[in-house]
């Protein structure tokens, strides 16, 4: 916080004499009358015509004298026209225009003002330019902090990105996972280490935040130093959204085969417990090499790492393992491990990838073939809306008569029939599922929807 | 509701509003804005022009904004029209949605400020440039020309009249994204090369004639393309681009090329940081798998169609880190369609401006006239033609029909 | 091939596989460069067009002309511009042909046309900017055909000339004839015409005007304000 409550006196001060070292312009100027014709229309009435004006501003009058004309117009104006100018001048990218507009973003007329000010500095200023920024975020109204964030994320300039690192600790948590959301999308690989100082820090929320923006800026040699993210004894989803962090890291290595590898490296020094517990991330990552380290788990014969090898391979990204997870089906001595690979099976099977329609409704129906419950047969039929084709509604139509999992059938059919570029084609098959499903379905909504997309009607899905 | 001497509907509606003390039966509760619907001074009011397949999507998109005021629709289908008219007037709990066959109708309402235009693909400047002579803001599907002359056209119009004009490809910002954070991120370095993939070309409709259905304005669907007889396949609207649907014919439509290439081709632009310029060159060769084309920009950015041995939106760079780019964003909220709407209120340039729009579209012409003429071909954006190159000159525009002017 | 293709367009129709004459796509791509293998495949396609095709092996001839016809293709074309069926495509190919020739064929054929056809003629003619045609098309913009008053506004304001934007502004006004000045005005002023362009969009800027055409005359001045001339 300190730093930020020294802005109104000191830092300002120096913001605004900055403001007169901005480049010159370098198309040829415009000419006076231009200029002045442009300032008159500013204080037109008609919205339009200030638009005009503002257009002018943007595009098409040149120069730092035209700039500073403009600029020094902005306290004569409505509050309508202020705003219209404080943006034109914010696109109009020259950093003649500072000083006025900082005085702006500081001194907050109104809102509207204000947000636009602090816009408008995001893309007009410079480093020092960052903690002023933070102060409207910490202290600002929602559209100002909103303004500020988008502010922070277009300001430009070498050392940005630690100038706003620097503010992390100053600012309360909220405002903190707010200022890590921004340097995630400025996709700033200089502040790593302070991403992950603060991914294990006290606050949930703060953490999260260093994890996901890690995942975006990270690069593969960061990977050990966010493992201990996901061995923390915290709870599962706060874990599972480290391992998906991860992941995204890992999978930036070129070669799919080498995407465990810094995993691997890091398991090294890991005690045993730790190794075992890394599994689960290892098989989100995928991989040969992590498929390697999995499959020596479920080979062992101590049956908690033969367990937490199957729980990491249920976790696989992609469908390469498939005729695996129908091995396991078949191998598994324990129900609930054979559970966890058709489960995983029903999972993988209809992703899209390079597979065919026919390559992933072939894993579905040798999943349905595999399911004697009930739960796992309407999951393979809920998963089928994915495979987006008529081979589909062909698989699923005949489970429209099998009372125990008909109403799961009659839901994917509607589904499928609500993307018109699939239905339209197939009019007269779909025509007939829908008739089924009107006369099946007991869902008023599904049975609506059936009707509609008979009918060529759109349906609106809730938010 | 007339526009007013000197001020616009919103401004007059303003100043109505505050003389409500006096005369308070001269509004209705929507002018004033009731519960969440905002007072006739922030709302805009629009009309759909080609409300079809896309075009349906668009007017869907459009009624979800509390600030639109939907009130008419046009399409040369009758029972396209008057299934939308239905739709409108439940949304507005009212009859009061004007259904036209002819869009000049809905150009002629000086109530309306904006228009949605879906139809196919040429129609588009028509409609556009007659849209901006109305006074209207308009957003316009993809693609959103079919020939090269179009474009500067259209941009003219919009400018002239200082008109909000937004192409309508949604998937630039929305889908692509992932490529488009890659390539601002800085880490990649300077991106020297992009690839797109399989997109065809449209070809020539030879479809014999088929009895004329009823339902549909024939003479009016055709407009300013060269007569032809109805078949029921060369303007149906689905997406298919090979066969069967007008996306499939060059009378209507650039095939996949235009269709698809206003999405992919406005994603891998956006993503190279190019939307703003033209080519300079479009080099065409043919590798084991058929032709392909490479368009050169001043940049040195190389963008490639079809390339041999580059995927789809492969990215070649130099590697050296620079800093990241603020990626723009749309304003306002809901998407492509929440920027036109906020656009319109601030008179700004909406995220698809009609001129980066064009500049995809510039791209998908170039790389369709070199596989036509199946040779290279250069190109001068500032006198917008092929320079020296009579024979290519002859593919930037064509004859519209009569009485059709662009 | 190529004989048999043409040969094929003498009963060519809607319906028939276009395979039948996709040899002559390709002889015009081969033949590009080649101004005597042009000028044959050209004499060919419009003595087929003098010979009573189909309509659709017309338009598809029209097509051709469009990207190889040349002056000696005009004859055959201007014979169908004042034909409902054939007028658009003999426009196809003769808009983009653009010769000196192919203007005098349209000028020549828009005493003769009815009103939907001349709207068409003075569109390419526009196309083609043909400054001879200024006092023709002024002539139609008096038209009663509120179609061909559109095309005839639209071709003076591509022409932009001093002499077509007194045209448009003796005339009563419609939004294209408003567009034709402005599109005046601007040609106007890059020739350095300032003053004739200011003249333009003092016009235009009168209260009576409706307010997007008021903004599109506070650009024009402010384009005008911009130029250093």
């Amino acid at each position: 916080m300190k730093i930020v409550r020294l802005l109104p006196c000191v830092v300002v001060g120096l913001l605004l004499l900055s403001s007169f070292s901005s480049p010159v312009a370098a198309d040829e100027p415009a000419t006076p009358e231009l200029v002045d014709m442009v300032v008159k229309m500013f204080h037109a009435e008609d919205p339009s015509v200030r638009g005009l004006a503002f257009e002018q501003v943007r595009f098409y009058a040149p120069g730092q004298q035209a700039t500073m004309r403009f600029a020094s117009e902005l306290s004569k104006l409505s509050d309508d026209a202020k705003v219209g100018l404080l943006r034109a001048l914010g696109d109009r990218g020259d950093k003649a225009a500072r000083f006025a507009i900082t005085r702006m973003a500081v001194m907050g007329e109104s809102k509207p003002v204000t947000v636009a000010a602090v816009r408008a500095i995001g893309k007009l200023g410079e480093p020092t330019h960052a903690a002023l920024l933070v102060r409207r975020l910490v202290e600002g109204t929602p559209a100002v902090q909103k303004a500020a964030r988008r502010g922070l994320i277009d300001l430009s300039g070498e050392g940005v990105p630690q100038a706003i690192a620097e503010q992390l600790d100053n600012v309360p948590a909220a405002d903190r996972v707010t200022l890590i959301y921004v340097l995630s999308d400025r996709r700033a690989v200089d502040t790593v280490p302070q991403l992950l100082e603060q991914s294990q820090g006290e606050d949930r929320s703060v953490r999260e935040a260093a994890m996901v923006a890690l995942g975006w800026v990270a690069s593969p040699e960061s990977v050990s130093a966010m493992v201990p993210s996901v061995l923390a004894d915290r709870d599962k989803q706060e874990i599972a959204a480290a391992e998906k962090a991860i992941m995204k890291v890992c999978q930036k290595i070129g070669n799919p085969d080498d995407w465990a590898r810094p995993l691997i490296a890091a398991s090294e020094k890991l005690d045993e417990g730790d190794r075992l517990r890394l599994l689960s991330t290892m098989g989100r990552v995928g991989g040969a090499a992590a498929l390697a380290e999995i499959e020596k788990a479920i080979a062992s014969d101590d049956a908690k790492r033969h367990e937490m090898g199957l729980k990491a391979l249920s976790n696989w990204p992609n469908a390469s393992i498939a005729t695996r997870y129908i091995e396991l089906v078949g191998s598994e001595a324990k129900p609930a491990h054979q559970l966890l690979a058709l489960r995983a099976l029903i999972r993988i099977a209809p992703l899209r990838d390079r597979r065919s329609h026919e390559e992933r409704l072939e894993l579905l129906d040798k999943a349905m073939s595999l399911a004697t419950r009930d739960t796992e047969r309407k999951l393979v039929l809920d998963r089928a809306r994915a495979v987006r084709a008529l081979g589909t509604l062909q698989f699923v139509a005949p489970y429209m008569d099998d009372a125990t999992v008909a109403e799961q059938a009659c839901l994917t059919v509607v589904e499928l029939a609500h993307h018109r570029g699939l239905r339209e084609p197939n009019k007269a098959e779909f025509h007939a599922a829908l008739d089924k499903v009107i006369a099946t379905s007991q869902d008023p909504v599904v049975v609506d929807r059936a009707r509609r997309y008979k009918a060529d009607k759109t349906w609106v899905r809730p938010k | 509701m007339a526009r007013q001497s000197g001020s616009t509907r919103r401004d007059f509606i303003k100043s109505a509003g505050a003389a409500t003390l006096a005369a308070p039966y001269v509004l209705t509760s929507n002018a004033l804005g009731a519960g969440d619907i905002p007072p006739a001074s922030d709302r805009i009011v629009v009309g759909g022009i080609g409300i079809g397949n896309m075009g349906q999507g668009d007017q869907v998109a459009f009624l979800r904004h509390p600030e639109v005021e939907y009130v008419a629709v046009c399409d040369v289908r009758t029972s396209v029209r008057n299934r939308s008219k239905r739709k409108v007037d439940a949304h507005n709990g009212n009859s009061d949605c004007q259904a036209y066959n002819d869009y000049r109708e809905i150009l002629e309402r000086s109530d309306i400020d904006a228009v949605h235009v879906a139809t196919p693909d040429h129609w588009h400047a028509i409609i556009v440039t007659d849209a901006c002579r109305a006074g209207k803001d308009v957003y316009c599907q993809k693609p959103e020309t079919l020939t090269l002359r179009e474009g500067p056209m259209m941009i003219d119009a919009a400018r002239r009249y200082a008109r909000v004009v937004s192409g309508g490809s949604q998937r630039v910002l929305e889908d692509y994204r992932r490529i488009v954070d890659k390539c601002w991120g800085g880490q990649l370095g300077t991106i020297q090369e992009i690839a797109v993939t399989n997109l065809t070309q449209s070809k020539r409709c030879n479809l014999p004639a088929e009895p004329l259905d009823a339902d549909i304005d024939w003479e009016m669907w055709l407009g300013p393309a060269p007569w032809a007889p109805y078949n029921a396949a060369r303007c149906s609207g689905n997406y298919s681009t090979e066969g069967g649907s007008w996306r499939s014919y060059n009378d209507y439509s650039g095939g996949a090329l235009t269709d698809w290439g206003a999405h992919h081709f406005g994603g891998a632009l956006f993503a190279a940081d190019v939307r703003e310029l033209q080519p300079t060159e479009v080099i065409y060769g043919v590798g084991a798998n058929g032709p392909h084309v490479t368009l050169r920009f001043s940049n040195g950015l190389l963008f490639h169609h079809n390339h041999p041995e580059m995927a789809h939106l492969q990215v070649k760079s130099d590697g050296n880190k620079k800093p990241a780019k603020a990626v723009p964003a749309y304003q306002g909220h809901g998407g492509i369609y929440g920027d036109f709407i906020e656009c319109v209120k601030t008179r700004e340039r909406p995220f698809r401006d009609i001129e980066l729009a064009v500049n995809t579209m510039v791209v998908c012409h170039l790389s369709a006239a070199a596989y036509t003429l199946q040779r290279s071909l250069k190109w001068d954006e500032a006198a917008q033609e092929f320079p020296g190159d009579a024979e290519a000159n002859r593919l930037l525009d064509r004859a519209r029909r009569e009485p059709w002017v662009l | 091939m190529l004989d048999q293709a043409l040969k094929a367009l003498k009963t060519f129709d809607w319906g028939a596989d276009p395979q039948l004459v996709a040899a002559i796509d390709q002889a015009i791509v081969d033949t590009h460069g080649d101004v005597a293998a042009r000028a044959v495949l050209e004499a060919k396609l419009a003595t087929l067009l003098g010979e009573g095709v189909s309509r659709d092996a017309a338009d598809y001839i029209c097509r051709k002309l469009r990207v190889i016809g040349t002056s000696a293709a005009v004859p055959a074309l201007s014979k169908l511009l004042v034909s409902a069926e054939t007028s658009h495509m003999a426009r196809f190919a003769l808009d983009r042909i653009a010769t000196p020739e192919a203007a005098a064929a349209l000028r020549k054929a828009l005493p003769v046309v009815d009103d939907t056809l001349k709207a068409g003629l003075v569109s390419s003619l526009g196309t083609m900017r043909d400054n001879a045609s200024v006092e023709s098309l002024a002539e139609l913009l008096s038209s009663d055909d509120a179609m061909v008053v559109r095309a005839a506004a639209k071709a003076l304001g591509a022409i932009g000339t001093s002499a077509a934007a007194k045209a448009l502004t003796d005339s009563k006004s419609c939004p294209m004839v408003t567009d034709g000045l402005l599109a005046c005005a601007e040609g106007l002023l890059t020739e350095g015409k300032k003053a004739d362009a200011k003249a333009v969009y003092a016009k235009l800027a009168d209260a009576s005007q409706p307010e997007h055409v008021r903004l599109a005359a506070a650009r024009g001045r402010l384009m005008c304000a911009a130029a250093t001339s």
